[in-house]
């Protein structure tokens, strides 16, 4: 490229613009599938899932832990895929660019494995908090949620208190600023983009990991729950202010905590 | 960095212009080019530069236009100063950025080109020094900034543009050239005219 013509660089502007929505394609099934998965668990009566005859007894068989691990994997990935997409697509346009100039790129699903694998990392020990409730009766059913409204109310007092947070601010901050992850996280390479996908999983992971608890709160399969929950995640990565935002939902979640814990609701 | 999360490029650094009008620009305040036609240039120190995964600090970058009428008129033609130094990615990086197509006010000169010259790849040696900075462009450009001096006491006069509307520069310390030379894809001889210097810092968004 011996003199970058402005037209040449219109070209590949529109180039990057059909790439994104194959990108975006490719996130939306992601979810879809992940969602589809969902709605099927939630289909079944007592929201036990298929096989699962045995969980009255509360003991949890391997069959049981590995069922329970997939759920969760797939409800973090349906979860936490949308709110990735924004930093998907920034690495999707960057490495879209670098083919274009005829160097060495990498495929976006090496970003997008190495945010899942820390979600499913995630999920893993989601999975044992869930069997460690449900074996000791804090939850309804296996997928359900808390028995008691001491715990049910303490879990959205400590998830709204952890809004305010530095840890929370850290991992947001990084989270809302695609600039500063192009400026110091940016590492070259397959192995490099599956450590940015890790990254950015852990500081998605550090930030949400105690709205994740609130799934114990009103029930894990609870569908509804489960999308405000995701559609809260997105509007903090993306609200200009969302710090605000943060904030001011930690405070609700301590009051409806707090009305919990003294009975007014439950 | 709580930045607005759709910021995928910043430049920050200093800007130095030079143009063929009376002191002050009266672009600046919106009026004609003192002679009826405009020949100037703009050059880009960038201290601090980030496009997409393209690192940019240190390197320069320079728009240079001549038009018969006012800038705004779009009938100017355009011609591209970049870094020799850079490599391919950073030379991309730096021509996109100047193709206005990202953004910033490189999307308002772009706008007003009709023609674009042939864009020139040199050394930009640049010499920070406010309103004594050099810039040296060899074959290209030879510019010399200093300050206006009282014609009575022939002091240097200290003259900031306060502008928030200003799209190269918000603070722009205002002066003149002891040499402007421009010898690319255009001939502009305007030593003694209009110069300035300014801190600069632009940022994508969609």
């Amino acid at each position: 490229m011996q003199s970058a013509t402005p037209q040449v660089s219109n070209a590949i502007e529109s180039v990057i613009k059909r790439d994104r929505l194959v990108v975006i394609a490719g996130v939306l099934a992601v979810v879809a599938i992940a969602w589809a998965y969902l709605v099927f668990l939630a289909q079944d009566s007592d929201g036990m899932g298929s096989g699962m005859a045995m969980a009255q007894l509360k003991t949890w068989s391997a069959a049981d832990f590995g069922m329970m691990f997939l759920m969760w994997a797939v409800m973090m990935t349906g979860m936490m895929v949308p709110s990735a997409a924004p930093m998907i697509l920034i690495f999707a346009t960057v490495n879209r660019r670098r083919q274009e100039q005829d160097r060495p790129y990498v495929s976006t699903a090496v970003f997008l494995s190495g945010y899942l694998v820390v979600w499913c990392g995630f999920a893993a020990v989601a999975t044992v908090g869930n069997w460690a409730l449900h074996v000791n009766d804090l939850l309804d059913k296996m997928m359900g949620g808390s028995t008691s409204d001491y715990l049910g109310g303490s879990l959205l007092v400590v998830a709204g208190a952890f809004q305010w947070s530095r840890l929370k601010y850290t991992c947001l901050t990084q989270c809302r600023s695609p600039l500063s992850f192009l400026m110091t996280d940016w590492r070259e390479g397959a192995g490099g983009a599956l450590r940015m996908g890790v990254t950015h999983g852990i500081y998605c992971v550090g930030c949400c990991w105690v709205l994740m608890l609130l799934l114990f709160v009103l029930g894990i399969m609870n569908l509804l729950w489960i999308a405000a929950l995701a559609g809260f995640v997105l509007l903090e990565k993306v609200v200009p202010r969302g710090d605000r935002m943060s904030k001011g939902t930690g405070l609700l979640l301590i009051l409806w905590g707090g009305l919990m814990i003294s009975g007014v609701i439950t | 960095m709580a930045a607005k999360n759709d910021i995928v490029w910043l430049l920050k650094g200093i800007v130095i212009g030079a143009c063929n009008c009376d002191w002050g620009c009266p672009c600046n305040f919106d009026a004609p080019p003192t002679y009826g036609n405009c020949n100037g240039a703009y050059i880009w120190q960038i201290q601090k530069g980030q496009f997409w995964d393209v690192n940019l600090d240190g390197f320069g970058m320079g728009w240079v236009g001549e038009s018969p009428g006012a800038m705004r008129l779009d009938h100017s033609t355009t011609q591209l100063v970049i870094d020799q130094r850079a490599d391919e990615a950073r030379r991309v990086a730096l021509a996109d950025l100047l193709s206005g197509s990202f953004g910033g006010p490189f999307e308002i000169l772009a706008s007003i080109t009709e023609t674009w010259l042939e864009t020139i790849f040199a050394p930009l040696n640049i010499v920070l020094d406010g309103l004594n900075s050099r810039v040296d462009i060899p074959g290209v450009l030879d510019l010399g900034l200093t300050s206006i001096k009282n014609p009575v006491t022939g002091e240097p006069e200290q003259l900031t543009l306060v502008k928030g509307t200003g799209f190269t520069s918000n603070n722009t310390q205002m002066g003149s050239t002891t040499v402007c030379s421009y010898t690319g894809g255009f001939q502009h001889e305007h030593s003694g005219n209009y110069g300035e210097f300014a801190e600069f810092e632009y940022h994508s968004s969609k």
